[in-house]
């Protein structure tokens, strides 16, 4: 089975260290299996220096393993329901994991001793969905819930504002943006993505900045662009469309997103998309799409001029046998020898080779992309 | 590939057809398609929610309109379509009331690029409030397709529970158009399912008054 000629809009863009001409299948170090029941992996996070990756579980627990070995570090224990985000502080303070789960609450951990170090409700009937760290002089913390966005001063935990007109139905992403701090974007199930500007007494009458309406419902936004001025938007439904902050407008939308992916590759369809990665190097973006099976590639998207989706540059095939929920990319740890880690609904973490520690059978000239599904049934190393 | 059998989809709707004519109503009724879900956990599994396009709008009745910019609002008037400018939306002076009113007043509203930027500054959040943001229409698309476009469009969304309805037509379609529109939503709906069809425990249509049919 040949590769489908490339798209000639992929040619024209520069290559990055992702892309060294043609489609790279990336080799399995080591797979290790979270649980031992039906629960999912959600998320995986670095801690800020890399000594560790927290992973959040459908248990409602947060384990923690080292990225480069994966040898088990030790679980933090006290969410009540689903944890629907993770995130590690920043050098300030390095040790910090935080979390936010459908309990209505929003936890630090000690990343040391996985103790709870402290606790934010939102209110016993609500749900925190996604949580940002920010504001111009970074003491807001805000939160997405139930059709709500509440803020706090995290340095004393009071409440300092709740949004409550903005959106009608879930908040799914809250997002301060990296390069103004003042400003918050949110996106929602009701299909908006609001961009606020947090300075000042926070209300919904005069801190709206601008909505972008999606039309549908949102799962997960991402800045990208010089200055951060560009998001991409996945939604609930597969659909992948980039946006410009400055003026709301819409630079490429892509309804059917899923076929676009699938013809660009020669494996089975692309059943779902599990994130964005935005390279600031290379100016590109990516979106990995996913099997039911498990694979996963990373595939080109031209959001300038004419929009397009390339074929993919990246394939880890072989690792997962269900959904995979989360990507972890190991840029500065190139040198390790790993590519990433990816986790999934079939409880795994999976460790990926680096470009560099290729071994030749791992991967496959593009020419050669042969369906293996056999591939996943080798039997792997288990370190526990 | 669908599992969903054309005989039984056809009979069903001829069937909730017969039953909405024997007993007429004083409204149009709608007619929704219930999906009963298996071998899924709202709690870890994924949303399922958002909206679909259907190829035959199933709410002709839906009220419009176009919050313009001049080229915008003169097609607008060429078509018979309800409309403001952004003179006539500074007026609201961000009234919640009279913000409020206009919500009311449409069931979904359009807007150029021009002006949909000065909506949060002009009308505050009273629109998403409503749920009712305006969709942009650009100067490159046609107003009335744009128009056709968002009544063509219905959403869904699973709560808590394994079931859900979503609108799929009305009464007054031709039998042919409701089975399109029938068909169409299953499989997308199927196809956003991990497990596809083994996530479907049953399908059933109903008119708004009436009994609903299997169809799966």
């Amino acid at each position: 089975m040949e590769m489908e000629a490339t798209d000639m809009d992929v040619e024209e863009q520069p290559r990055s260290s992702l892309n060294p001409n043609s489609c790279k299948r990336f080799g399995l170090k080591n797979s290790i299996q979270t649980n031992f029941g039906d629960d999912y992996v959600f998320q995986i996070v670095p801690k800020e220096d890399w000594t560790a990756m927290a992973v959040s579980l459908s248990t409602n627990a947060v384990k923690l393993y080292s990225p480069v070995t994966g040898q088990y570090y030790g679980e933090c224990r006290g969410h009540s329901a689903t944890i629907n985000h993770i995130s590690c502080s920043g050098a300030s303070a390095p040790h910090v994991l935080h979390s936010c789960s459908s309990d209505g609450t929003i936890r630090a951990w000690d990343t040391r001793s996985f103790q709870q170090v402290s606790c934010i409700s939102a209110g016993d009937s609500q749900e925190v969905f996604s949580f940002s760290f920010g504001g111009s002089t970074d003491n807001l913390l805000a939160a997405g819930c139930k059709s709500q966005i509440i803020f706090w001063d995290w340095r004393n935990k009071k409440q300092v504002a709740c949004l409550e007109d903005s959106h009608v139905d879930d908040v799914t992403q809250v997002h301060f943006v990296p390069d103004h701090r003042n400003k918050l974007v949110s996106a929602s199930v009701d299909g908006l993505i609001c961009i606020f500007d947090t300075d000042g007494e926070i209300n919904d009458d005069d801190h709206l900045e601008s909505v972008i309406n999606v039309g549908t419902s949102i799962g997960k936004v991402g800045f990208l662009g010089e200055s951060y001025q560009k998001l991409w938007c996945l939604t609930h439904v597969e659909t992948l469309s980039v946006w410009d902050l400055e003026g709301a407008k819409n630079e490429a939308s892509f309804q059917d997103a899923r076929s676009l992916a699938s013809n660009s590759w020669t494996l089975d369809q692309i059943d779902y998309f599990v994130d964005c990665h935005y390279s600031e190097e290379a100016k590109r973006l990516w979106v990995i799409g996913g099997t039911n099976a498990g694979t996963i590639g990373y595939f080109p998207v031209n959001y300038n001029g004419v929009a397009a989706i390339g074929s993919p540059e990246a394939v880890l095939e072989g690792g997962h046998a269900g959904v995979v929920r989360s990507v972890l990319p190991m840029s500065s740890m190139q040198r390790s020898g790993i590519f990433g880690w990816t986790g999934g609904e079939d409880g795994r973490l999976c460790c990926w080779l680096s470009d560099d520690s290729q071994i030749n059978r791992s991967w496959i000239s593009s020419e050669f992309i042969i369906k293996s599904p056999t591939t996943r049934k080798k039997s792997r190393h288990h370190p526990y | 590939m669908s599992k969903l059998s054309s005989d039984t989809l056809k009979e069903s709707i001829s069937t909730i057809m017969t039953g909405s004519k024997d007993k007429k109503r004083n409204f149009t009724e709608t007619i929704e398609l219930q999906i009963g879900l298996k071998n899924y956990d709202p709690q870890k599994d994924k949303r399922f929610s958002g909206s679909v396009k259907l190829p035959h709008i199933p709410r002709p009745k839906m009220k419009v309109c176009m919050l313009g910019d001049a080229q915008h609002v003169e097609e607008a008037e060429k078509i018979g379509l309800d409309y403001m400018d952004v003179e006539a939306l500074k007026k609201l002076n961000k009234n919640k009331k009279l913000v409020k009113k206009l919500a009311k007043k449409y069931h979904a509203f359009l807007a150029s690029e021009a002006v949909i930027k000065q909506i949060p500054r002009l009308l505050g959040p009273g629109l998403n409030k409503a749920g009712k943001f305006p969709t942009l229409v650009t100067h490159q698309e046609s107003i009335e397709s744009k128009v056709n476009e968002t009544k063509a469009m219905v959403k869904f969304q699973l709560k808590k529970v394994l079931c859900m309805g979503v609108a799929v037509g009305n009464v007054a379609m031709e039998e042919k158009q409701i089975f399109q529109n029938v068909q169409m939503s299953v499989n997308f709906l199927v196809s956003l399912l991990k497990k596809n069809w083994q996530n479907v425990r049953s399908l059933s249509l109903k008119t708004s008054m009436g009994k609903p049919v299997r169809v799966y």
